[in-house]
């Protein structure tokens, strides 16, 4: 397989620089990148056609490889990604990956060479049939036919939210420690987020659902001056979080390699109620003292904060995800404003805005349902008053 | 006739509603059994725990797939006790009656209609009195009014399907269960083998219960309000 698809890879390069030239105009700028353009619209037929050929050659060594160890199977493009799975179930394996696949080939146009490595392994039937998929690296969506129609889809879902994050460039900003892969994907559930945002007594989650954006950069962890401490407005507050988060750990012998510096901070904040010990413990000092890495103790967790990401994603549309992976340099917030193309308060506002529209609603249906159900009531009286019962003597 | 027939109803159903009136009552308060002390008022239990709003929905949810359980379970228990005296007595009573058949069904729905909202009613009590004896951390809210009422049009629905199926005979009955049996077999069966014919993936993808599932539990199906929120504190 490699050195096929190193040859075909010289093939590549080899028409891209044939009759390559050195730029004639010198000095102007605006001139040298108009040539520039025009030479690569040149080559574009060339590629295109250097990549039509890439694909025969790889087809043709995968049927190879195929026949020699005897397994029919099918193998389906799905936009960018590769699905391979049993002879037969290709046409299936095209219907449940296409609508998933259009909602994030928009985000990753102009990125699509990322996921060349990747290969979806598809079966949805009855047994385990065996399939022959080889890539750098290969999702699994196999499912047997008693698992309903959304567990499919959400398999599918989960696997390319995977293969995404797994394609983003290990950087500085810390992205993967920030967000969890699931999050990533567009149209996820947003009404966990309105409820962490709720519920966790924080000052940050509920001054950002009342409106006030810049507490939101806090709760998402994205705050320009990181005051974790202060995400719970009151020293009474700040001492039942740590309760919460330190004390049963603390108890059962937990984290023993941290108990002295750590158990005297629990104690400091919950016996001798010092505030400095609670909002030092919450800050995430322990982190930050030990391990090089950033910190995100923040209100919100990697699963929703990721949603922020998706929301940029979603707003920035046609490749949004590669403006995204092009700045790995840049902090978290800077990159998710480059990648919508609009400020960063604007992502946020609209974030935002989807929060609050997925808010749960504990009175859903109410009004709706009673019209309908009487309907449904009167058919089942039909239905008894029909019995034949009496008829029968 | 109306107060006969719905006092020989009470009377063939009320030792068997008694579980299921003592659940009703017994529900919310288990539901917010964990939930003594509100986060607001900062004060630690005397076992180190405290009580978050996370921690409050946890245990409300885990609860709540009870309640839409107990509707369908009171409701097909009251359809079938309603009829318990007609079967045994092979219809000779009703027969008796100077009434049509339609009108003597009609009022028997009707009193199971009305004893059920017994149940309820200890329901609705319950989650006033559980709501009541917990402080609710900030950012959340009881809907102990809006959970009965979901809880009301739960056990209608559920009652009037098993009254329907209890006022037949054995005989449709069984012919009712063979049908579904079939369908379910031939729903989830041949769909994957006409659409692997067929070439047509949408035909192998369909999948008979998910399809009956979805349909009936979603509007304007007769059991949307079973999939509705059941959580008696949310946010």
């Amino acid at each position: 397989m490699s050195k096929n698809r190193l040859g075909v890879n010289c093939l590549v390069l080899a028409f891209l620089f044939s009759g390559v030239e050195p730029l004639t105009a010198q000095g102007d700028p605006g001139s040298q990148a108009e040539e520039l353009g025009a030479r690569i619209e040149a080559l574009r037929p060339l590629v295109d056609d250097a990549a039509r050929r890439v694909e025969v050659e790889e087809q043709a060594y995968l049927d190879s490889v195929r026949a020699v160890r005897q397994i029919p199977q099918d193998t389906v493009m799905v936009g960018p990604f590769k699905v391979v799975t049993v002879a037969g179930q290709g046409p299936l394996a095209r219907g449940f990956f296409e609508p998933h696949v259009a909602k994030i080939a928009p985000i990753i146009r102009g990125s699509e060479d990322l996921f060349q490595g990747h290969v979806w392994e598809f079966f949805y039937g009855w047994g385990g049939k065996p399939i022959f998929a080889e890539g750098e690296e290969v999702h699994h969506v196999r499912l047997s036919r008693r698992h309903s129609r959304e567990r499919v889809d959400r398999s599918i879902e989960e696997s390319l939210a995977i293969a995404l994050y797994q394609v983003l460039p290990a950087d500085a900003a810390g992205f993967r420690k920030w967000a969890t892969a699931r999050s990533l994907f567009p149209e996820d559930d947003l009404s966990r987020v309105y409820r962490a945002l709720a519920f966790n007594h924080d000052l940050a989650g509920v001054r950002c659902l009342e409106g006030e954006l810049h507490w939101c950069w806090e709760a998402v962890g994205l705050a320009n001056v990181m005051e974790v401490g202060s995400y719970w407005d009151s020293p009474v507050q700040r001492r039942r979080l740590v309760e919460s988060r330190y004390l049963w750990p603390y108890r059962a012998g937990w984290e023993s390699d941290r108990v002295g510096v750590q158990g005297s901070l629990v104690r400091g904040c919950l016996h001798l109620e010092d505030d400095r010990a609670c909002a030092l413990l919450l800050s995430g000092y322990l982190w930050k003292s030990e391990r090089p890495r950033p910190d995100y103790s923040a209100p919100l967790r990697g699963s929703g904060r990721g949603t922020l990401a998706a929301e940029a994603f979603r707003i920035g549309g046609e490749g949004s995800f590669g403006r995204f992976i092009s700045r790995p340099e840049d902090s978290i917030r800077d990159r998710i404003a480059f990648a919508a193309g609009v400020p960063a308060e604007t992502v946020m506002a609209a974030w935002m805005d989807r929060v609050h529209e997925s808010r749960p609603n504990a009175q859903a249906g109410l009004l709706r349902s009673p019209p309908t159900l009487l309907l449904w009531l009167l058919l089942m009286i039909v239905f008894a008053t029909r019995s034949v019962r009496w008829r029968l003597g | 006739m109306f107060r006969q027939i719905l006092f020989v109803t009470w009377k063939a159903t009320r030792f068997g509603m008694i579980p299921f009136i003592m659940a009703a009552f017994g529900l919310p308060l288990l539901s917010v059994q964990g939930v003594r002390h509100a986060a607001a008022a900062g004060v630690p239990l005397e076992d180190g725990r405290i009580t978050t709003g996370a921690e409050v929905l946890e245990w409300v949810t885990e609860w709540s797939h009870l309640y839409p359980a107990l509707a369908l379970a009171l409701g097909a228990v009251l359809a079938l006790l309603v009829w318990n005296w007609d079967h045994r007595g092979t219809h000779v009573y009703p027969l008796s009656l100077p009434l049509p058949r339609w009108k003597y069904v009609l009022l028997k729905m009707g009193a199971g209609g009305v004893l059920l909202l017994i149940p309820v009613g200890v329901l609705w009590l319950g989650s006033l009195l559980a709501v009541s004896t917990v402080e609710i951390p900030d950012g959340l809210r009881a809907y102990p009014t809006a959970i009965t009422f979901r809880f009301l049009l739960a056990t209608l629905i559920a009652f009037a399907v098993f009254f329907a199926l209890a006022a037949g005979t054995i005989r449709t009955a069984v012919i009712l269960l063979i049908v579904w049996i079939a369908l379910v077999f031939l729903g989830e069966g041949v769909p994957p083998i006409l659409g692997g014919l067929l070439d047509m993936p949408r035909l192998s993808r369909f999948h008979f219960l998910d399809w009956i599932l979805n349909t009936s539990m979603s509007w304007p199906g007769p059991f949307e309000v079973f999939a509705g929120n059941w959580l008696l504190i949310d946010v």
